[in-house]
């Protein structure tokens, strides 16, 4: 039972270290702030704790990670956007957290990075999710199965995405 | 810029790491947080029915200190509702289900649309299964007890105005907050049926 109960806590602690990148990234796309981020943060860890149980086959792990980590994600967004009414402006909150969430190192964001997520924070849950996914490299295949979806139309989705979340950009950059 | 230049600049973000968690505290810390909300499911869930086991409660006692068979009835009927209403209450919240936040995104979604619409029909409806029943109940026991018209046209007239006053604050909830949310849900649902 104890060493049950170890390898359970093993388990969560590689899955949870092995994505961190992942997670950060799907906290970034998700919310406003560095307080905002961090809260998303621990409440994806603490999802990821509560299902654990539930992933049976490790081979699994990563569409199980994004699922639980998504699906957290547009709660969390649903849950923060009507208590705070969206009083915290996107353009300015997200080119914040930008700079915010710079390694410290430069002082000014990356101009290209910031359009990009500015851009992405436009998208409701769904398309973020989606974008987020095939930024991350994900084949349809993967992306299906971590949406719940069919392989082409996720081709259809993203195609429309992606040309909506160009057109964002090319705007901001006139 | 294309797909390619896109994913770089993705991949190639400076990232603020958090620190990597490591050994008992890191569980100890998740543990605590499960206990927490484990604890307050478990409180929300006693608080609904603890408030209909209070009237059901109180009324059963009355009915055997009654002096008339009218107050006797109206002890029934909010014992009755009383247990109703929690009986109500607890099987739609089973038949809502569980969240799974391991789910694909889009099962996701349906389930917490389930959930809002399952919310809605029950606030709806309040009238029939919650105020309706109790009012009933209590005027007729007041009835039983008080002889005195004037009296008793008082306390209809103020169960009535309560009633229309909660019936009211639900139907607010409703339109200000739960359509705007089941909205949303349909319209990011929207996008799991494919468009030409």
């Amino acid at each position: 039972m104890n060493s049950e109960l170890q390898a359970a806590d093993g388990k969560f602690l590689d899955l949870v270290n092995g994505n961190r990148p992942k997670i950060l990234k799907i906290c970034r796309v998700y919310a406003w702030n560095r307080e905002d981020q961090e809260d998303l943060h621990q409440e994806i860890l603490f999802q990821i704790w509560r299902g654990l149980p539930q992933l049976r086959d490790d081979s699994y792990a990563d569409t199980w990670l994004y699922r639980t980590a998504l699906n957290t994600a547009i709660g969390f967004l649903r849950k923060r956007a009507s208590r705070h009414a969206r009083t915290v402006p996107f353009e300015d909150g997200h080119l914040r957290q930008l700079a915010e969430t710079q390694d410290g190192g430069s002082p000014e964001p990356d101009a290209q990075l910031a359009a990009l997520y500015e851009a992405i924070a436009q998208l409701d849950g769904v398309e973020k999710a989606l974008i987020t996914l095939f930024l991350e490299d994900l084949s349809y295949e993967q992306i299906a199965q971590v949406m719940g979806l069919n392989s082409s139309h996720v081709g259809v989705l993203l195609h429309r995405v992606k040309k909506k979340l160009s057109a964002m950009i090319k705007e901001k950059a006139q | 810029m294309n797909d390619d230049a896109l994913k770089k600049l993705w991949r190639e973000q400076p990232l603020p790491l958090p620190p990597t968690l490591t050994g008992p505290q890191a569980i100890a810390s998740i543990n605590q947080k499960m206990r927490r909300f484990e604890r307050t499911i478990w409180w929300r869930d006693f608080r609904e029915v603890a408030a209909c086991l209070v009237v059901a409660g109180v009324f059963g006692c009355f009915f055997f200190m009654c002096p008339t068979a009218l107050a006797r009835a109206g002890c029934v009927i909010t014992v009755l509702s009383a247990v109703f209403i929690g009986w109500r209450l607890l099987s739609s919240k089973r038949r809502a289900g569980k969240d799974n936040p391991n789910a694909p995104v889009m099962e996701a979604l349906q389930g917490e649309l389930s959930k809002v619409e399952n919310q809605i029909r029950l606030l709806r409806s309040v009238w029939w299964w919650y105020i309706l029943p109790l009012t009933v109940g209590y005027e007729t026991f007041f009835f039983g007890v008080n002889r005195n018209a004037a009296d008793r046209a008082v306390f209809v007239s103020v169960g009535v105005l309560m009633g229309l006053a909660i019936n009211w604050l639900n139907q607010y909830a409703v339109r200000k907050y739960l359509m705007p949310l089941k909205e949303e849900l349909e319209s990011l649902l929207g996008k799991s049926t494919p468009t030409p």
